[in-house]
């Protein structure tokens, strides 16, 4: 049961955590399919997993420095408020 | 009537104008348009007869006599005028402000000054000239963020779309054509097309729902404590803006997952964010009945016509999807990926609806 919307944004930062800290090198790279931006064709839909890769990729590239300056925000209103 | 300065001279020629009070003695004619001054009775009467007050000993003659001037500094020394009772003998020269104040003398141009109609033309000019720059300041500000000309397309609604909409989701078996008429690539009006989708009945089964569910707390009681004397009501006001901001993040992370499945499996659709917004609170029509029917009678109630809500919705939601989400036409394709995904999508989407339904009331029903 969610409980509001601040609850919300808590979920949204721990999920957005979880897709940056996925380590580049030890793990994705090893993931078969990740490299491949270039064996797709034009006129064609792109696979699920390309679809999710690039979603990945993005997420890392866009939110990995704004994330530091919220996360921090969140420890100190869990540490004052509880 | 003529509401210009040299008409309303005219219309006054002959009739007991608010002016200048004349100095003693002094009679002026009707025609330019000063009090009407009586010398038998020492009394001066204003337009509407009443009698002017008079004000100790005659006053000499200061300022030219510009009463139909002075109209012109009605709406500004309205105010003005209303602090200084304007005793023309503190008034020196010909200014045309002055001249208003000297021109009624201990007489505050109260609220009576909006009867006349050339003030309350005036007045409601200004007022209105006021509003619409408001509005398009905050028009322009509001623009950036949120479109407001797609907001009104989707609250342009009437009484017979709403009617012939709720009576869709509650019965949609007997409906046969679903597609939406558009107009170069715009869908056409909610108001003249009863497939479109629109925001107005999704709002207000959002507000209502959290209405019902305030209803339905207050009508049952429970013991938070391990023992209380007396059991107490669920409600309290604060669960209302529970219930609300709960509404409003399931609704939320619903689009959220809608969006993201639909970009992850990149399905080519012309569905906006809003319709998708609208789409998925159609499901608290369906939630607000089912509560209501757990109102009348408890558990059977509430799940039986929460099961009919369901399924009501699911095929609402299908047939009318199956056009927005397909493209032009609402015809298969050709290429058979893309159908199959489409299909799932569309199975998903409808298969969320009662699963929603069930997570968002069940806790309001003992």
């Amino acid at each position: 049961m969610a409980f509001g919307v601040y609850s919300l944004l808590e979920a949204a930062v721990l999920c957005l955590n979880a897709v940056c800290v996925l380590n580049e090198e030890r793990f994705l790279s090893k993931l078969p399919g990740w490299g491949g931006s270039h064996v797709q064709g034009f006129g064609e839909e792109p696979g699920i997993k390309t679809q999710i890769f690039h979603f990945i990729r993005s997420v890392k590239t866009v939110m990995k420095y704004p994330l530091i300056p919220l996360n921090i925000c969140i420890i100190l209103f869990k540490l004052i408020f509880g | 009537m003529d509401y210009s300065m040299s008409g309303a001279r005219k219309s006054r020629l002959g009739q007991q104008v608010r002016g200048r009070k004349p100095a003693g003695g002094e009679s002026r004619g009707p025609g330019d348009g000063t009090t009407m001054y009586d010398p038998q009775y020492q009394q001066q009467y204003d337009i509407y007869g009443q009698p002017v007050p008079q004000q100790g000993g005659p006053q000499p003659q200061l300022f030219e006599d510009t009463s139909g001037q002075a109209y012109n500094n009605y709406g500004n020394q309205g105010y003005g005028g209303g602090v200084d009772y304007g005793y023309p003998n503190t008034r020196q020269g010909g200014q045309q402000g002055q001249q208003a104040y000297g021109a009624y003398p201990g007489n505050m141009p109260g609220p009576q000054i909006f009867q006349d109609p050339m003030v309350a033309n005036m007045a409601m000019q200004y007022g209105q000239s006021l509003a619409s720059q408001g509005r398009e300041y905050m028009d322009k500000k509001i623009e950036k963020y949120v479109s407001t000309s797609q907001i009104k397309y989707y609250f342009a609604v009437d009484t017979h779309y709403v009617m012939k909409k709720l009576q869709l989701l509650l019965f949609p078996y007997t409906h046969t054509d679903w597609s939406v008429r558009y107009e170069q690539d715009t869908p056409v009006q909610p108001r003249h097309e009863v497939n479109a989708p629109d925001l107005y009945i999704p709002l207000m089964a959002v507000v209502t729902y959290i209405l019902v569910a305030g209803l339905c707390l207050g009508l049952q009681k429970s013991c938070v404590t391990g023992d209380c004397p007396e059991l107490l009501h669920r409600f309290s006001p604060d669960v209302l803006g529970m219930q609300a901001s709960s509404a409003l993040v399931w609704l939320v992370l619903e689009i959220f997952i809608i969006l993201a499945t639909l970009y992850v499996t990149a399905i080519q659709t012309h569905i906006k964010t809003l319709d998708l917004l609208a789409f998925s609170s159609y499901k608290y029509v369906g939630m607000i009945v089912s509560l209501l029917a757990g109102l009348v009678m408890d558990s059977l109630g509430y799940y039986g016509v929460l099961a009919y809500c369901s399924l009501s919705l699911v095929v609402f939601m299908f047939r009318t999807l199956r056009w927005q989400v397909q493209g032009s036409g609402g015809t298969m394709e050709a290429y058979s990926v893309g159908n199959k995904r489409r299909l799932y999508l569309l199975l998903f989407m409808s298969g969320l609806q009662p699963l929603m339904m069930w997570w968002l009331t069940h806790h309001l029903v003992a």
